[in-house]
């Protein structure tokens, strides 16, 4: 084969992950025991093409272990065996392996060979053992893990965020080994030289080996806080088959379990077979044959799904490139339009026409190349059905989950960074919010609780709801550990919506024990961060026995923002809109000063304290005189407050320009803007701006 | 070099400025962790990636002295021989 | 570097372009590599909680660029911001990634070619401080030029404001 092939890889990857999602998807249809055979073709074809495809280019061990796969789908497909609750398990946790596999593959990473020799171990045994013994209703037993004189071997690979979002692999060891006697391998192969190393990157990936009468929750809950920041495996391995890959797997009752593992014999089996028929192998005889490759197929398939839709593939950065220049193109237009209201004569209505031509077109242009980067939030919404189906699983709850409108489009950088928020606040609502059924149908509800998430449009944000039908949250329970935290006095006397925020407080967790669903309190302090951090607000509502809802406000880019613009002496800046409740005059009389130090003045019967711009930022104003300016009231974090500026400006859309490029993060500042002029203007973030006020005050 | 009482990823940065500056020095570099009170998993990353990119290079690194945190959290994160702490006091 | 290099700056010494510029009665120069470019002055938009040296940041060219004021950096008079003030653009390498910035200087002199073996070190201040982002010192038309390495200068302070301000500075003494 003289043709360079490397040239079809991403198209492969590309629709190897596709495929993955859609095998995904079937087999969460798949019903146990009545299993539609439609469906099951599909999950068949789809490790058949991906089988074929690493064949032909060369990736053996994803072609090694989608052949045991087949081998164990053919024997599904035939009716020879039945689809079990465990069948289900393992072909979901190959759909992860093989995403892991090709992730690395495509990354030139070493693949996870333990956990992907464990699995195919696992699929061996499973196939191994409809032969030895027929009757496919017995088979779920006999692969639990065996006895107690096993161990654990914990698998952790964290990415590289881990430690830029707080977590310690260090803490997480220390609590693990308090757990029993541990050995810790460390694997540092994709540490990079030094001087290439990101100090708040982590290269570092552990196997642990735990001795000891340990559950699984408590090796879980170590690892809770870093959920979702990295790979975790843990399995039970006895002490025979703790070293899998040098054993020989018992019970070899096929040819396909004597396949060694990942292995160049395949590469060159495949290669020598590459002209050959690219029907699937049928039945169980052929599965001893090494994985056909299909070298026509797999590219002919990649061009037609792309003819199929009529779109190309851009990468990011070419757009991201296009949007720095659109960017850079509205500033140009916003100065010369300013320019243009300068002149007069003859030909200034002319000039003024265009640039009034201009501005539109402008405008449009800006929006085209925003909606490029603008994807359904159904690439998020669809993990749910599989970790709710997991987790449901593992609580022991009965759990429907209801998606809508998943056609919702938000920007490419968004969507990326609200899948975490998001999953929180489901697991959050499938472990607290929804009871068990007895205490359900006890309550007259049906036994399955709903978990609701939906997507909408609302003006230039995006709202995603995520909403449950389970007892709600419990005030009592949260008022009582606010006061034992000292986090409000005890007769403080709140309103409801007050004491729902005090759940986004750092460390609050309502469940009466820990679980290892969602563990200790991590969560809504980071969920509000999270949010916020794409300028975004979070609220909760809750009514007892009915369920609660939270509503996260996003939006729909991090390109653009609109906002009011206020002049403090010979300042701008320019305060997002989505945090602006009202402006307004303040009269003499309605200011008061709380024990001679903090002003507060009374707006819809609640006293808000002010927040004087000039003195956060230290520039010299226009007036110091409260009457003679305007309050901008503002909302951050759930808490109000009014910005006390010289004069407002106007509204209009301004390009966010970071300033950490080049200096750093200031706190109370998001990001700057350039103006019309040239000029550079800071953004306000209100909530940082509410952090810093609060600490003067209280300093 | 003296590390500092604490190495964790706030100051990951100077460190690493340091250590880089270290790179290449052509006698033996000796590191000193024996005021080290507090070290997280960032820090011992770059140390450890320090010692590997000497070794590579063939020049040598020695420990002068390492404290009692430092050492248990090496050995938690299964770094002691890819640091060789093992030959320093404690 | 090639071999023929190395051979040169072991007997001749390597030869580089040096900007030079004014600051009060001194004449400072910076690695010609690193200048992005020179525009004149125009007002800067104030930033919060900057150290009083920084003065604010610029619009160059659709990036937010900071603004270092080198006489107040190195505690000389304050001067007036003129029409005829300079600001150098100049980037440095931290270990955050490239940083632009700019700084303000009374005027620019000269681009000069400065042969390595000509620069003489800096002397020991004592106990005044760190000098480390002083290069050396060389002679050219009878004006003595100070070297500066602008990646100790400015770039240290750079990562610091970006990293958390609150952190102990490694100490850095070779063994």
């Amino acid at each position: 084969m003289t043709v360079d092939l490397t040239q079809f890889h991403d198209a492969f990857f590309e629709e190897s992950f596709e495929a993955l999602d859609a095998m995904e998807a079937a087999l969460l249809k798949l019903d146990i025991g009545a299993p539609d055979p439609e469906l099951i073709n599909t999950i068949f074809r789809v490790a058949h093409s991906i089988k074929g495809g690493s064949a032909t280019f060369g990736f053996t061990d994803i072609a090694s272990f989608t052949h045991s796969l087949e081998t164990l789908l053919d024997e599904l497909r035939s009716g020879a065996m039945a689809v079990t609750d465990q069948v289900s398990d393992v072909l979901l946790k190959s759909v992860d392996v093989m995403r892991a596999m090709l992730r690395a593959v495509q990354a030139k990473q070493p693949i996870d060979a333990q956990r992907v020799s464990d699995l195919q171990f696992d699929l061996e045994v499973i196939i191994a053992r409809k032969h030895a013994a027929p009757p496919p209703s017995a088979a779920p037993q006999a692969a639990a893990p065996q006895a107690a004189a096993a161990r654990w071997q914990v698998r952790f690979r964290p990415y590289r965020e881990l430690l830029a979002r707080g977590n310690d692999p260090l803490r997480m060891l220390r609590e693990l080994g308090e757990l029993g006697e541990m050995q810790v391998r460390i694997d540092a192969q994709s540490l990079p030289a030094l001087t290439d190393l990101q100090p708040q990157d982590c290269h570092l990936a552990w196997t642990i080996e735990l001795s000891g009468e340990v559950p699984e929750e408590a090796i879980r809950q170590v690892f809770d806080w870093a959920e979702g920041d990295c790979e975790l495996q843990i399995g039970r391995t006895a002490e025979a088959a703790a070293e899998p890959q040098v054993e020989q797997p018992p019970a070899p009752a096929t040819p396909a379990a004597t396949e060694p593992a990942p292995s160049e014999t395949v590469a060159a089996q495949a290669d020598s077979q590459a002209e050959g028929p690219p029907e699937a192998p049928a039945a169980t005889g052929a599965a001893a044959s090494a994985p056909r490759a299909e070298p026509a197929s797999k590219p002919e398939a990649a061009v037609s799904a792309h003819g199929d839709s009529g779109s190309i593939r851009v990468s990011v950065d070419k757009i991201d490139e296009l949007m720095n220049t659109v960017g850079e193109l509205v500033i140009t237009q916003a100065m010369l339009s300013q320019l243009g209201g300068q002149f007069d004569g003859p030909q200034a209505e002319q000039l003024r026409a265009g640039l009034a031509q201009l501005e539109r077109n402008m405008r449009e242009l800006q929006e085209s190349v925003m909606r490029v980067r603008m994807l359904p939030i159904s690439f998020v919404f669809s993990r749910f059905p599989r970790m709710v189906r997991d987790l449901a699983h593992r609580l022991g709850k009965q759990i429907e989950l209801k998606l809508t409108g998943e056609q919702t489009e938000l920007d490419k950088t968004v969507l990326e960074k609200i899948g975490d928020p998001l999953v929180h606040l489901v697991r959050n609502c499938i472990d607290h919010g929804i009871e068990p059924p007895e205490k359900r149908v006890a309550a007259g509800k049906p036994a399955a609780g709903t978990v609701h998430l939906d997507a909408t449009h609302r003006g230039g944000n995006i709202a995603v709801e995520v909403s449950d039908d389970g007892g709600g949250l419990d005030k009592e329970r949260i008022l009582a550990k606010a006061r034992a935290r000292g986090l409000i006095g005890a007769n403080d006397t709140l309103s409801d919506a007050e004491i729902y925020e005090l759940i986004f407080l750092p460390g609050f967790s309502t469940a009466e024990k820990t679980t290892d669903v969602s563990g200790r309190g991590v969560g809504m302090d980071v969920v509000r961060r999270n949010v916020k951090s794409l300028g975004g607000k979070i609220e909760v509502s809750s009514e007892a026995g009915r369920g609660s809802r939270f509503t996260i406000t996003l939006p729909l880019t991090l390109a653009i923002v609109d906002g009011q613009s206020v002049a403090v002496g010979s300042e701008t800046y320019i305060v997002p809109l989505i945090s602006i409740v009202e402006s307004m005059q303040l009269k003499n009389g309605n200011v008061s000063r709380l024990s001679g130090q903090a002003e507060v003045f009374s707006f819809r019967g609640d006293y808000l304290p002010i927040i004087r711009l000039h003195e956060v930022f230290g520039v010299e104003p226009h007036t110091r005189a409260l009457h003679e300016g305007l309050v901008v009231v503002a909302e951050g974090d759930g808490r109000r407050v009014g910005l006390f500026v010289d004069d407002l400006l106007g509204q209009q859309q301004v390009v966010i320009k970071s300033l950490e490029t080049n200096y750093g993060h200031i706190e109370g500042i998001s990001g700057a803007t350039i103006l019309g002029d040239g000029s550079v203007a800071l953004i306000l973030d209100v909530p940082g701006l509410i952090r810093v006020a609060s600490m003067r005050i209280a300093a | 070099m003296v590390l500092q009482p604490e190495c964790t990823l706030a100051d990951a940065a100077e460190l690493k400025g340091a250590l880089c500056a270290l790179l290449a020095h052509e006698a033996t570099v000796t590191l000193d962790g024996a005021l080290v009170d507090r070290i997280d998993t960032a820090a011992l990353q770059l140390l450890a990636a320090f010692v590997r990119d000497r070794r590579l290079a063939g020049r040598a690194v020695e420990w002068r002295a390492v404290s009692r945190a430092m050492h248990s959290a090496a050995q938690l994160l299964g770094m002691g021989s890819m640091l060789s702490l093992s030959e320093a006091a404690q | 570097m090639s071999a023929n290099a190395t051979v040169e700056q072991q007997h001749g010494g390597e030869s580089r372009q040096v900007l030079t510029f004014v600051l009060g009665n001194e004449t400072y120069g910076v690695d010609i590599l690193r200048v992005q470019e020179i525009r004149g002055w125009s007002a800067v938009t104030k930033i919060p909680h900057a150290p009083p040296h920084v003065l604010g940041v610029l619009n160059l060219r659709g990036s937010i660029v900071p603004i270092v004021d080198l006489r107040m950096r190195f505690a000389l008079e304050r001067a007036e911001y003129t029409a005829i003030t300079v600001i150098i653009v100049m980037s440095v390498v931290t270990s955050a990634g490239r940083r632009d910035f700019g700084v303000v200087v009374d005027g620019v002199s000269d681009v000069v070619d400065v042969n390595s073996a000509e620069v003489k070190p800096a002397p020991e201040l004592g106990a005044r401080g760190s000098t480390d982002y002083l290069l050396g010192l060389v002679s050219i038309a009878e004006r003595m030029v100070v070297l500066l390495d602008i990646d100790r200068l400015i770039g240290r302070e750079l990562t610091a404001i970006a990293g958390s301000e609150d952190g102990e500075p490694m100490a850095a003494d070779a063994a």
